[in-house]
């Protein structure tokens, strides 16, 4: 009895371990289509073309760009157009590891992308951290410029948004920030915009092959996951000196035939409502000379030193700064964004009301002051 | 049972080694001696030169006087005992009454004290137990000069009848756990002994399944550092591992060179060796269930060198990297077997030939077979159970690549729970982390320094915790 | 040695495991969808309460230490037999409901968020093999289990707090109050059958070990688990705006942006993994619960592992196959509020006279 015993247990341990095996649903990394990063584009019959960058394994290290391929494809919705690349791909569709979100300019002037930032949002794969942007022409152009940066598309993008943006005085967005931008109270957030732009070929051995580098300057503002309007420069300096957690901006000083230029290093921004329906901005920022013109040295442009930056450069500075950040004060107005939350501080005091989400931002009079000191 | 010399006799008979000689000094005695098991000298010169002196003795008393030169002449109780003496190598003295007496004339065959191979270390004596239990208990005596170390003597084993020492310091040990392990020393029914770790399995109260329960060590200062915290110590004779108990599982983490280095540099490699052991375990399930499941975990550049590495490999990543596993352990299992001049040279050959020429034929990833062999090297920080941890690897790495991380997290959760169960000689196993014994923490992985350490260990019973008196 | 006997500070860290492993999954969607940005204020409230009860569950303790009473014999001696048994018939219902809630918790949690996709049951066979299995060993196995990974999963806890608390904009938060203060107060009740995890400690009663205190470590624990798990809420509701009633799976999502940088992947997973030990020690010792409440219920010890009660605990871990999670929770759980809350909120503040009284009679029966 105790030998049936023994050869029932054995045979119930591998009857257990081969129900297990069997009804778990594995899906081994090599049988998926790793996407790094997802262009959106509009298709002319209402759908969309999704242009994806997949991993592609063989295809070579990850030195240089060459370890991804670029998929188009088209499909009535990004759902369809995400199994569509299922298909193409021969691989089930994994967006575990997508790092960007690329649309298209056409697209996002054109369509109201509620759907797909939700989509995307809810996925359960795709992080919300992702950096969401979107791009001069379509984005199916933009990743097939890979090529010509000699490393991913998606990448690219995403290293400069996510870890060089803040540092060169570019605020960026998140997806999960954009989403709820577009869907709280008032409604408006912004997208940075990206292109490529051709540079002169300097590989003498491919005297043909296109070079270039993206620009991530522009910015372009959305309301309730419509386009509203693209940021002029000034106003996008004005923008980022908002941020408080952006730095780098540079300002040029003309004074007495010497051109010099100074850096923001730091600076604290506080923007609080005045109680009369208000705002009161102050804006303290800490600069210093920018590395590699100033003063004094061969001629009017000079290196860096460690100088004193006279008091009037200051005050020009100040009043530069106040210049663009009013410039873009006035762009809120004219389109009626809000991208510095002035709605939100009112509903922290006074609770969400229809009312005050619809709000327009000429009824936000802003008092500004901005202080300039040296580092 | 009565002594009897014609019973001896009739044991014997016929056996080339049995030595019988009769000497008459006044009344007529019988000498008898294995000469395999005796020192021919020390018969000569303890034995029959002293006897052959004697002319008018009356009784076996005053022979036991006579025979003074040697240190150990004792009187058997029993026909049982003066067996074990005789096989042990004493010889035996009978009167015509069948009085006994039996002399220490044992042999010293045997090698000398070395380094022991398994527990080398850069500093510290280099002294390590030999075969001979008599040396043995010398090299503790030597450390331990106090008349409260005390010895009890056991005989166990049917045929064997090996001698076995149960030693521990009176005032420190908790005599209830002496009396036990001599309890069940003595209730040890078997043919015979051949080694401390037949003696291990019938002092390992819960018969554990896994993971081994009872402490050894080849060095002798490494028995009396555990002796002074109260653990006991088994001696047996013939093998050269003396068994320390209760025994911890944080022990197999400690190295005996821990306690003459430096206290930081101490906590430093115990720390890694710790997260060695933890990594071995898991490193081969995870990197499995990642790639089965989970791949948005692992960063993006190395999961492009996996994906390029595995592209081309046969297997699915669960049987490749069990493969991995297999591979090392048969290497290992090799090396253990092989004379010692062909295993060096396997290991190195198996390691770096066999591993390369895997990969470069496409049967094998590299990330797979570099997680295996750090996994493998780790392992060996836990020179006790390595074994078992090995199996376990295999047993998560199944079920990491099955079920993917709730098999990890399911499967490492058994494991703990049934760690934490354990409890020998009212020690639980994972003292002092489960249940928490802060006191105990001091030398665990962590190591203060030997002058602040003023308590003994709480997790080990004790009749004295006060390490200074 | 009583295989269950448990330590007043192995005790506490088992609690605030226990309060760290179940209200960071979907409770946090829930509260959100109910109150908005004042999720974290019907939390509070919820432990306001739970503190209340849990210092008279512990005077009850320190009482019982002389007479080391189980639950059983206190509600039979002072409440009478049938009283017990239908308090003990709750309790089966609410641990047998709250690890379904759970168990199917991290079902969608690895299905989701870790891919491990599976049939329930062949989902639930481990675990529950985990937990009768630490039902053979002994609570005191659990608890000794919950000290050693203590440390670790309150690091990884902390580990996933980091970024989110650096991202979240408190300011959200207000104004305090918005939703009204009478529907906080009603949802934190509505959604009591969340919060009360000292109910386990009724089934280790007779074994709980004093040595030194027990107000101490306990309200400590107490303290810790409420203070994160109020933080979890805020941080969670100010991070994710109008999306956070969407997200269910609250601590699968909070721990995103420590994975902000481009090629990290999602290490906050690993971390998120060593958290959810802490969910399946919950389970474990719930299961455990349900195992005893049977034991006590039938009233006869099971010296050995006895199979009928343990199938029966793993019959009724099946129900989610017939009844999802949300019908449960519209309706066994929203109906069965009021007979919860007699042995969540109601039998701790009299377990001190309950103690005494059993106590009293077992002096003059002699026992």
């Amino acid at each position: 009895m105790s030998n049936f015993k023994r050869i029932g247990a054995v045979l119930l341990f591998f009857v257990a371990i081969g129900v297990i095996a069997v009804s778990f649903k594995g899906s081994n990394v090599l049988d998926r289509a790793i996407i790094l990063g997802i262009g959106v584009d509009a298709a002319d019959d209402g759908g969309v073309v999704m242009t994806a960058e997949v991993v592609s394994p063989g295809n070579g290290t990850e030195q240089v760009g060459t370890f991804s391929k670029i998929v188009t494809v088209k499909g009535e919705t990004i759902n369809v157009a995400i199994q569509n690349v299922a298909e193409v791909t021969g691989k089930e569709a994994s967006l575990g590891q997508c790092v960007v979100l690329v649309l298209g300019q056409e697209y996002c002037e054109k369509v109201n992308f509620g759907d797909l930032t939700e989509y995307f949002i809810n996925h359960h794969s795709f992080k919300e951290s992702a950096v969401v942007c979107c791009c001069e022409g379509s984005a199916r152009e933009l990743f097939n410029k890979g090529n010509a940066l000699a490393q991913s598309m998606s990448l690219a993008i995403a290293t400069a948004l996510l870890d060089e943006a803040e540092k060169i005085a570019v605020a960026n967005n998140s997806l999960l920030e954009f989403a709820r931008s577009q869907n709280e109270l008032h409604c408006t957030g912004f997208l940075n915009r990206v292109r490529f732009v051709p540079s002169q070929n300097t590989d003498s051995s491919s005297p043909d092959k296109e070079m270039g580098f993206i620009s991530y300057r522009e910015i372009c503002v959305f309301r309730a996951n419509k386009y509203v309007a693209t940021l002029s420069e000034q106003a996008v300096k004005g923008m980022s000196l908002f941020s408080p957690d952006v730095y780098g901006e540079t300002f040029v000083s003309f004074q007495d035939t010497v051109t010099r230029t100074v850096q923001v290093t730091e600076k604290s921004v506080k923007l609080e409502p005045d109680g009369k329906g208000g705002f009161k901005a102050e804006i303290e920022a800490t600069v210093r000379y920018g590395r590699t013109d100033s003063e004094e040295v061969s001629g009017p442009i000079t290196a860096k030193n460690d100088k004193e930056i006279p008091r009037e450069v200051l005050d020009d500075v100040a009043e530069q700064m106040r210049y663009v950040a009013e410039k873009f004060l006035a762009e809120q107005v004219k389109y009626d964004f809000d991208l510095l939350k002035f709605h939100e501080a009112y509903r922290q005091k006074q609770g969400t009301t229809a009312a005050l989400a619809d709000k327009p931002m000429s009824d936000f009079p802003v008092e500004l002051s901005v202080k300039v000191k040296e580092d | 049972m009565k002594i009897s010399f014609d019973k001896f006799q009739k044991l014997w008979q016929g056996q080339d080694d049995f030595r019988v000689r009769k000497i008459v000094c006044g009344i007529t005695l019988n000498a008898v001696c294995l000469d395999t098991m005796c020192d021919g000298v020390k018969v000569s010169d303890f034995v029959l030169q002293p006897l052959a002196y004697i002319t008018e003795a009356k009784n076996i008393d005053e022979i036991e006087q006579k025979l003074a030169a040697s240190t150990g002449v004792r009187r058997p109780p029993n026909f049982f005992a003066a067996i074990e003496d005789f096989t042990n190598g004493y010889t035996l003295v009978f009167d015509e009454k069948d009085n006994c007496i039996a002399v220490d004339t044992r042999t010293a065959v045997g090698r000398s004290v070395a380094e022991p191979p398994t527990s080398m270390v850069m500093r510290g004596p280099r002294e390590g137990f030999v075969e001979d239990i008599k040396v043995n208990i010398t090299l503790l005596r030597k450390r331990l000069k106090t008349p409260n170390f005390k010895i009890i003597n056991l005989a166990v084993g049917k045929y064997t009848n090996t001698a076995v020492s149960v030693c521990y310091i009176e005032g420190i040990a908790d005599k209830r756990i002496v009396d036990d392990i001599v309890q069940r020393l003595e209730s040890v029914k078997t043919d015979g002994v051949l080694d401390s770790s037949y003696l291990a399995r019938y002092l390992d109260v819960n018969k554990t399944f896994l993971f081994r329960r009872v402490g050894s060590t080849e060095k002798p200062d490494i028995a009396v550092g555990k002796m002074l915290e109260g653990r006991i110590a088994v001696i047996s004779d013939g093998s050269p591992m003396v068994l320390t108990l209760p025994y911890l599982f944080v022990e197999d983490m400690q190295s005996p060179g821990d306690y003459y280095e430096n206290s930081t540099m101490t906590t430093l490699s115990r720390s890694l060796r710790f997260v060695s052991v933890i990594a071995s375990v898991l490193l081969p399930a995870l990197y499995v269930c990642l790639q089965v499941y989970n791949y948005q975990i692992i960063p993006l550049r190395f999961l492009i060198t996996v994906l390029n590495a595995s592209e081309a490999i046969p297997f699915s990543p669960l049987t490749e990297m069990i493969l991995v596993l297999i591979v090392f352990d048969i290497l290992r299992e090799a090396n253990l077997r092989m004379p010692s001049a062909v295993g060096i040279s396997l290991s190195l050959v198996g390691a770096i030939v066999l591993g390369d020429a895997a990969v470069q034929a496409g049967l094998l990833g590299a990330p797979a077979v570099m997680i295996g062999a750090l996994s493998g090297i780790g392992l060996f920080t836990m020179p006790d159970n390595t074994l078992i941890l090995s199996l376990l690897r295999l047993a998560v790495t199944f079920v990491g690549g099955v079920m993917g991380l709730l098999g990890v997290i399911v499967s490492t959760l058994t494991i703990i729970v049934y760690l934490a169960s354990m409890q020998d000689y009212k020690t639980p196993f994972l003292a002092p982390f489960a249940p928490d014994i802060p006191e105990d923490r001091q030398d665990a992985v962590a190591q203060i320094p030997v002058p602040n350490m003023k308590k003994r260990p709480k997790s080990i019973p004790n009749e004295n915790d006060n390490r200074r008196g | 040695m009583d295989k269950n006997r448990v330590s007043v500070d192995q005790l506490a860290l088992l609690y605030l495991l226990i309060v760290m492993g179940g209200k960071f999954l979907t409770l946090p969607s829930l509260l959100a969808g109910d109150v908005g940005h004042d999720s974290w204020l019907a939390v509070t409230f919820g432990f306001v309460w739970d503190g209340i009860c849990l210092c008279f569950l512990l005077w009850a303790i320190k009482l019982n230490n002389a007479s080391r009473l189980d639950i059983s014999s206190i509600l039979d001696k002072s409440l009478s037999k049938p009283v017990s048994k239908l308090l003990l018939a709750i309790f089966f219902v609410i641990f047998v409901l709250r690890t379904n809630i759970l168990l199917s918790s991290c079902y969608k949690m690895f299905s989701v968020t870790f891919d491990v996709s599976t049939n329930w049951i062949v989902y639930v066979l481990p675990v529950a093999a985990l937990a009768f299995f630490a039902t053979v060993k002994g609570f005191n196995a659990v608890a000794r289990t919950g000290q050693l990974l203590f440390a670790l999963i309150l690091i990884a806890v902390v580990a996933l707090f980091i970024s989110p608390l650096r991202e979240a904009e408190f300011g959200a938060l207000l104004p305090v109050g918005e939703a009204g203060w009478g529907k906080i107060l009603l949802t934190s009740y509505t959604r009591s059958f969340w919060f009360s995890d000292y109910i386990f400690i009724y089934f280790v009663l007779d074994g709980i070990k004093i040595k030194k205190r027990v107000f101490a470590p306990m309200l400590i624990s107490f303290g810790v688990g409420a203070l994160l798990s109020i933080l979890l809420n805020a941080v969670f509701v100010s991070l994710f705006g109008y999306l956070a009633p969407q997200f269910d799976m609250a601590m699968s999502k909070i721990g995103v942006f420590s994975a902000a940088s481009t090629t990290n992947g999602r290490w906050d997973w690993l971390t998120l993994s060593i958290w959810l030990v802490s969910v399946f020690i919950k389970v474990v010792i719930f299961i455990f619960c349900a195992y005893k409440c049977i034991e006590k219920f039938v009233g006869k010890r099971f010296v050995k592992f006895n199979w009928i009660a343990a199938s029966v605990v793993l019959l009724t871990l099946s129900l989610p196959m017939f009844v999802s999670t949300d019908a449960l929770l519209d309706t066994v759980v929203k109906w069965g509020v009021i007979p919860f809350t007699l042995v969540q909120y109601v039998l701790p503040l009299l377990m001190p006279l309950l103690t005494k009284v059993a106590q009293r009679k077992t002096e003059v029966s002699g026992e």
